[in-house]
């Protein structure tokens, strides 16, 4: 920016003069035309109360945490969870007699029984939560959800597994005769046994290919559509639920059990259909530029129509798809990388494979087909006063447009391995500025003192000495994500005020 | 909305619906399906052979326990088998066991034709509504059809199959 200042000693009156003015023109405008110290009188029309009696000035910034009308929405998800988990149970509790489970073989029928019902409520979850409708994302956010459904998934299999075990063992003791046998006159007498049998396998086959072992192997597209027949376990198992579930046939459960997949079949294709043709028919993206912003770094400029009617916030995500011929098939989830304004929409993208180093050859035009928006990694989340942001390598995109929704004071600290792969510098300096924000750059590799030193307690206490007392936004790759949540555990920051954005899918 | 609002709603839910759960299961009925009472052999109450293993509380009417060392056929003594080739007499099939219980078919023969046909059931859980109507129709097939041949009462699989492969046995022990 400026050359280095002339020493005074060399200078005659005239230069010096002459230098104050260069200094005066270029210098950042800092007067917004207010002042800062000013009479104050009673005013019946501004919504704070007062007004000064000199020039206008700027509205007092409100930076108390917002979280609070959000922060029972987690928690009544969960206990609407449990309450249904408990009703499926109940549905079994209320039906059996007392002194109906007295020896093994009516045992086992009896957990066969309950874990069936937990398992069909699980699966009625597992597809809810990755329906994507906007009231979901909404309450809980895409991170805990993606993070739920792969808890419970394993939770799922073994729940249907030990019921189908269970159920033929049970009756192969009832019946006396032996397991095999038991199976095959279930499996080909029993109604809707055949298809249930199909969901069973399918269900096994989903969650062989979900290890992470595995799915490491896949392409990502190719696991994602190995994913989508999990549909088919629910299509396949649900006939056998009702045509020979002992618990299912209640009056309740004839109710309760049909309301539950209506209920997941209507957010499935509100979530999966109709929510993403609305907002693509609405606001018809399309790109306007591509820019580069650093060596392996570029920006993706979306236009749109009525953008500024898009729900979207700052650090939220959406997901892409441009319509190019080799393209159309891949989905992408990149956040925003500036806060959403009426013009246009920005995507900052690493190229680290061949899919994203083809965006960077888009051309202006193209059409994009998006759906979301997605997260809760925003400020509406916030619930101090005060805010720290974590960036990471490609992590920094989200973090710069949380940046223009944080309170004065935020701390933004920015990892990255060379000082050129430091994206938006520019950007973040004026914003830091116009913010009286905060912008650290930690630059070197993992073993380097400075980052190692980083991600201690004593190092990170150094350049945050109020860190218990901010709101924590971390992005950036797993592995830096993880230290920073240890040692910010470790110094004592609660984890409501940690905010992580999911960086895999 | 606020944590102390979601906790409410939440708790609120779970409870009406479990409270749903509750009052919609219509209480056990009295034990209207008792197992017959008539023992076609000496006309007291049978208690039931061999306990089914999967039926719950017991309401049998037991008395006479020597009739539980009954022996598989009890007959009166007839010299002659009659052209159907079945002896006359009160014959108990084997108990045939199915998920749900075990059915015990005994048979009334005079004449060499199947006179009266009585069955013990399970009846907890769901066999106290659906076997007693099935068993009576079973009953009244077997003395139309007059042979094992009994065709199955829909509803009723595992009752039908076992009622028949107990009557079958009870037509074996008569001699057919």
């Amino acid at each position: 920016m400026a050359q280095r200042p002339p020493m005074l000693a060399d200078l005659d009156d005239e230069t010096y003069f002459a230098g104050l003015r260069d200094v005066a023109a270029t210098a950042p405008a800092l007067d917004y035309g207010y002042r800062r110290s000013d009479i104050l009188i009673e005013s019946h029309t501004d919504p704070t109360g007062w007004k000064a009696t000199g020039p206008a000035r700027p509205p007092i910034p409100d930076d108390r945490p917002p979280a609070e009308a959000t922060s029972g929405n987690r928690l009544l998800t969960v206990l609407l969870f449990l309450a249904g988990l408990a009703t499926s149970v109940a549905l079994w509790l209320f039906d059996t007699r007392p002194g109906a489970v007295h020896d093994t073989a009516t045992l086992m029928l009896a957990a066969g029984r309950i874990t069936g019902l937990a398992g069909g409520y699980l699966l009625f979850v597992q597809l809810l939560m990755m329906s994507r409708v906007s009231w979901l994302e909404e309450w809980v956010g895409a991170h805990d959800l993606l993070r739920w459904h792969r808890w419970l998934g394993t939770t799922l299999v073994v729940a249907v597994l030990a019921h189908a075990v269970l159920i033929l063992y049970g009756y192969a003791l009832t019946t006396g005769t032996g397991v095999v046998g038991e199976t095959w006159t279930i499996v080909t007498t029993l109604p809707e046994m055949l298809s249930a049998v199909a969901a069973t396998a399918i269900l096994v086959g989903i969650s062989l290919v979900s290890i992470r072992a595995a799915k490491a192997r896949l392409r990502y597209e190719l696991w994602h559509l190995l994913h989508l027949t999990g549909y088919l376990v629910l299509v396949l198992g649900y006939g056998h639920q009702v045509a020979t579930g002992a618990d299912l046939s209640g009056r309740f459960a004839s109710v309760f059990w049909p309301a539950l997949g209506a209920l997941v079949l209507s957010a499935l294709v509100w979530g999966r259909f109709v929510e993403p043709l609305w907002l693509n028919a609405r606001h018809r993206f399309e790109v306007a530029d591509v820019v580069a912003e650093g060596p392996n770094t570029f920006s993706i400029y979306i236009d749109g129509r009525n953008l500024a009617r898009l729900p979207a916030r700052a650090g939220q995500f959406l997901r892409w798809r441009f319509l190019t011929r080799n393209g159309w098939w891949q989905s992408h989830p990149f956040s925003l990388s500036a806060a959403p304004n009426s013009q246009w929409l920005r995507l900052t993208v690493s190229a680290v494979g061949g899919h994203t180093r083809r965006l960077a050859t888009l051309g202006p035009g193209t059409p994009v087909w998006a759906e979301g928006p997605f997260g809760v990694f925003t400020a509406q989340r916030r619930t101090r006063r005060r805010a720290l942001l974590i960036a990471g390598g490609s992590g920094i995109a989200p973090i710069r447009a949380l940046l223009e929704d944080m309170p004065p004071d935020t701390i933004v600290i920015y990892r990255a391995g060379r000082p050129d792969e430091l994206v938006f510098r520019a950007e973040l300096e004026d914003l830091a500025e116009r913010r009286d924000a905060w912008v650290r750059y930690i630059v070197g590799s993992r073993t380097d003192p400075g980052p190692r030193r980083l991600f201690t307690p004593s190092g990170l206490l150094g350049l945050v000495p109020d860190v218990t007392r901010r709101d924590a936004y971390l992005c950036g790759p797993t592995g830096l994500v993880d230290a920073a949540v240890a040692t910010l555990r470790e110094l004592g920051v609660p984890d409501s005020q940690l905010h992580l954005d999911p960086f895999e899918f | 909305m606020r944590r102390s609002t979601a906790a409410a709603v939440g708790t609120l839910t779970g409870a009406a619906l479990i409270l749903g759960v509750r009052l919609s299961v219509t209480p056990p009925p009295a034990p209207v399906a008792v197992p017959p009472v008539v023992d076609l052999a000496n006309g007291t109450t049978s208690p039931k052979p061999a306990p089914a293993r999967a039926s719950a509380p017991p309401v049998r009417v037991s008395a006479a326990p020597a009739s539980k060392t009954a022996t598989r056929a009890s007959r009166a003594p007839r010299p002659s088998p009659s052209k159907s080739g079945l002896r006359d007499g009160v014959f108990k099939g084997e108990p045939a066991a199915n998920p749900y219980g075990t059915v015990q078919v005994q048979l009334r023969i005079a004449d060499g034709r199947i006179t009266a046909a009585e069955a013990t059931y399970p009846t907890t859980g769901e066999s106290a509504e659906i076997n007693p109507p099935a068993i009576a129709i079973l009953k009244q097939e077997t003395l139309k059809a007059q042979s094992a041949d009994v065709a199955a009462v829909s509803g009723a699989t595992y009752t039908s199959r076992s009622y028949r492969e107990s009557l079958q046995a009870a037509l074996d022990a008569a001699g057919a």
